[in-house]
């Protein structure tokens, strides 16, 4: 009689492993395809993967990826540069007053940046920086990716210094410095690595966004043009190179997949050893 | 000069915010500057659309013809592409995500549970348009030859609605397994005992479990269908981009931030284009923010047995 | 059907490397209320999750010996969880009846899961759970309120009338007072008295008055080792404290002579 309940649950097994199983599948279909074809493009080109440009559409070269990683190293190292000192300022103000309307105002602001779609940030950069300076840039993609980043460093920062043990908060502030030292000099260098992973989650974010450089920063394939030109980055090769029908562009797609799901995972890790646990914000 | 100009600012400062101090005052530009971006976008997008509201009116949300050539801009298929998607997903990631908090929390031993937590943390961070490449490459033929093999009329290259909800139900699956697991792992292990001693089984301790935390998987969800909402680069990817108003979701259609991605590079031949995708973009940031806002309210509202573990 | 409710022969229990019984040898004899007292930390809790299976849900627990409920050899034959619930039920130190659930669904709870009624008699089964944990008449004419409405001394009688529902031949109590105020305590002892009539209890105590108050046996643990067993008043003959004065001043005498 009970038989029935102990078959309902082992349905009930079948279906939940079912379902775990297929998360899984793609994950592995995604890393297998990634490693799989870059694997490929790696046979092929050498170390030129990494130097030179890609190839002509539907060619037999494949080519490489050398300018668009070129690209976004310093389209990204740019955003990071922006938005790492304003993110860290703003998160250190905002764990050192907890109270207070304005505190409540910009924690909300962070929030509402968090939760925007990220093609409206590229909307309102190309509206902003783009159009005044006619064209796209390197400098609006840059500013368009710290927008997104911002406010992961924000709440990464503010956690880390609101988790500093109390002991060592008064401790600090027993020192009688001008607060503004006490906290600049004594309670951030504490927490030091909380900052440091904080950055590193804000330049994972840069890595990973596809839509506020697709508005924002064009799409240069053949070389670098500097801070008012045209740059790229390798999300962005990925979302165009994938949608064209040409095999040598397709496998370069996938190369760039591997590089990005490389930096991703890499960057979660350290994060993780560091901090312990992500907020998911 | 600019002595004078710093107390004057202190002085107001200690006045009107209650800045009391140095710290608050050095922080205060850039506090500045992240208020003066949010401000910002939402001014700018409602600037520019404001020729769009007035020329097209109510049409523009309930129209189907988007016509750039006669400078008609409507957006209702991209309207309901995007909550078709989105909603497909959702009913797609809930159970998947449940199935994995299940399977990791009744089925699996402590150890393999804080392997199966890791795995999770890392696919959250894979970046969406790594999925749509796979959606392109995997989702959209599996549609395809599903629509040969039962003869249907339906999308020719497999590119659809289903796709699209495929592709972002994938995306969001560890975040929201994430999200549920946390809840979950914090019922009280008394109730846990509890549930035990009465001898219940996997699936009848899930019942019992969920019941506590339906506010957080209601809360989770609403979440989820608000990023849904907002996804841009995967969604364009596979979902078709054909202005369509179709039932079946084996037909292609269009988001709206596909309609803006694929119409951008349009913008300067036409006059009034422009003001539409920004238009479309101010309603898909309101929608976007309502539900991501109506979501968290509720995971913390209803998680019942009291908000202490209940996240 | 031997006269013996529970017996514990050569119980050794490990939680990793600390073990934290050692060789336990008891019996409980068939509805008699009998007490489990000692020192916190002397694996009083960890006795009652040995018979009910409970410790296996720790992690790292490693369970020798041979268990006995009711004659079935729980860990060894197969003896499927159903089974072991519908044989022993369990009340909890803290109460914790389930938040989400009302007051009847808490009670039904247990049929429910195990189909052991028809919907027709699930009522008069629920009333006559709460009947025998003196519940009813408080709570009769708000069933369908959610549990969590009710006292902490109310909610620990729920809890017993959930644990009562599935008819139970053995109800393991773990400090169930421990709590409450002492007229809930009262309420409950009482409510004990008059179960063991039909069913055996097996209850952690660390009060020596209480075990006086409800039990027929007890036994007292002391660091995992069974130091006293048998009737109650040849085990607590002397002054229970002063006998566990007496036993934590010998076993630090015996480490400080063997550090």
């Amino acid at each position: 009689m009970g038989r029935i309940r102990y078959i309902l649950d082992k349905v009930f097994l079948l279906l939940v492993t079912l379902g775990t199983a297929m998360p899984v599948l793609a994950t592995g279909l995604i890393a297998g395809s990634s490693i799989y074809w870059s694997f490929k493009a790696l046979l092929s080109e050498g170390m030129g993967l990494f130097i030179k440009p890609p190839g002509m559409p539907g060619g037999s070269e494949i080519g490489g990826l050398g300018p668009v990683i070129l690209n976004t190293i310093f389209i990204t190292g740019l955003a990071i540069t922006f938005a790492a000192p304003l993110g860290v300022v703003v998160g250190v103000y905002l764990s050192e007053n907890r109270n207070g309307k304005l505190s409540k105002i910009v924690s909300q602001a962070v929030q509402m940046i968090s939760e925007m779609p990220t093609i409206v940030i590229g909307l309102f950069v190309f509206s902003v920086v783009c159009l005044p300076l006619g064209g796209y840039s390197m400098l609006a993609g840059a500013v368009s990716l710290a927008i997104a980043a911002l406010p992961y460093i924000v709440t990464q920062v503010r956690e880390t210094l609101m988790s500093i043990p109390s002991t060592y908060r008064e401790a600090a502030y027993s020192l009688g410095l001008p607060r503004w030292k006490t906290v600049w000099f004594l309670l951030v260098p504490m927490s030091k690595s909380g900052v440091a992973s904080a950055i590193m989650l804000g330049y994972m974010k840069a890595l990973g966004e596809t839509a506020p450089v697709l508005l924002t920063a064009g799409f240069a394939l053949y070389g670098f043009y500097g801070l008012l030109g045209p740059s790229n980055t390798v999300s962005l090769l990925i979302y165009k190179f994938a949608q064209t029908p040409y095999d040598n562009y397709r496998i370069l797609a996938w190369t760039a997949s591997a590089i990005l799901l490389l930096g991703s995972l890499s960057l979660s890790y350290l994060v993780r050893r560091v901090v312990g646990e992500v907020r998911y914000a | 000069m600019t002595i004078v100009l710093y107390h004057y600012i202190r002085v107001i400062g200690q006045r009107k915010m209650n800045i009391h101090d140095d710290l608050n005052l050095l922080s205060l530009p850039f506090l500045v500057i992240v208020l003066a971006i949010v401000v910002g976008v939402f001014l700018v997008l409602l600037a520019n659309s404001m020729t769009t509201f007035t020329r097209e009116g109510i049409n523009f949300l309930i129209g189907s013809n988007w016509s750039p050539s006669s400078e008609t801009y409507q957006i209702l298929p991209a309207l309901t592409g995007t909550f078709y998607t989105s909603v497909i997903a959702v009913l797609l990631a809930l159970p998947i995500s449940l199935g994995l908090v299940a399977f990791t929390y009744e089925y699996m031993p402590i150890t393999i549970r804080e392997t199966i937590k890791s795995s999770l943390y890392y696919a959250a961070a894979i970046p969406t348009v790594v999925y749509g490449i796979w959606g392109l490459e995997f989702v959209v033929p599996a549609v395809r030859k599903f629509i040969e093999f039962w003869g249907l009329t339906a999308s020719p290259t497999g590119q659809s609605i289903l796709a699209g909800a495929i592709v972002l139900a994938f995306m969001n699956i560890p975040y929201m397994s994430l999200i549920i697991s946390e809840v979950y792992g914090k019922i009280p292990f008394t109730y846990i005992e509890a549930m035990h001693s009465l001898g219940a089984l996997g699936y009848e301790r899930l019942r019992i479990k969920y019941g506590m935390v339906k506010g957080a998987v209601l809360g989770a969800s609403l979440l989820v269908f608000g990023k849904c909402v907002g996804e841009t680069t995967a969604v364009s990817m596979v979902v078709g981009n054909s202005f369509n108003l179709a039932l079946s979701p084996l037909m292609p259609g269009i988001t709206i931030s596909s309609l803006i991605v694929n119409y951008v590079s349009e913008t300067s031949l036409y006059n009034y284009m422009t003001g539409a995708l920004f238009a479309a973009a101010l309603v898909m940031l309101v929608s976007s923010s309502l539900f991501i806002l109506l979501g968290m309210w509720v995971a913390r509202r209803l998680v019942i047995g009291g908000g202490e573990w209940g996240g | 059907m031997s006269s013996v409710a529970v017996r514990l022969s050569n119980l050794n229990v490990w939680f990793g490397e600390r073990q934290v019984l050692f060789n336990v040898n008891l019996s409980v004899p068939l509805n008699t209320v009998y007490a489990i007292m000692g020192p916190s930390g002397s694996g009083k809790s960890t006795i009652l999750r040995v018979i009910n299976k409970l410790i296996l849900l720790r992690p790292e627990s490693r369970v020798e010996g041979r268990v006995e409920v009711m004659g079935l050899d729980i860990y060894g034959d197969s003896v499927r969880p159903d089974q072991l619930a519908r044989l022993t039920g369990m009340v909890f130190q803290t109460p914790n009846p389930f938040p989400h659930l009302s007051i009847y669904d808490n009670v039904a709870i247990g049929p429910r899961l195990h189909n052991t009624v028809k919907k027709s008699e699930l009522d008069s089964l629920v009333r006559w759970a709460l009947e025998k944990s003196a519940l009813w008449d408080e709570v009769k004419d708000r069933l369908r309120d959610p549990a969590s409405t009710l006292s902490g001394g109310q909610q620990q009688r729920l809890c017993i009338a959930r644990a009562l529902a599935l008819k139970p031949r053995i109800l393991l109590m773990d400090e169930p007072t421990a709590n409450l105020d002492p007229v809930n305590a009262a309420k409950i002892e009482e409510v004990i008295r008059e179960l063991s009539r039909d069913v055996t209890v097996i209850i952690v105590t660390h009060d020596p008055g209480q075990a006086r108050r409800v039990a027929n046996r007890a036994a007292i643990l002391f660091m995992g080792r069974l130091v006293r067993e048998g009737p109650l008043h040849s085990v607590l003959h002397d002054s229970y404290s002063q006998l566990i004065q007496r036993l934590t001043e010998e076993y630090a005498v015996q480490r400080g002579v063997s550090d």
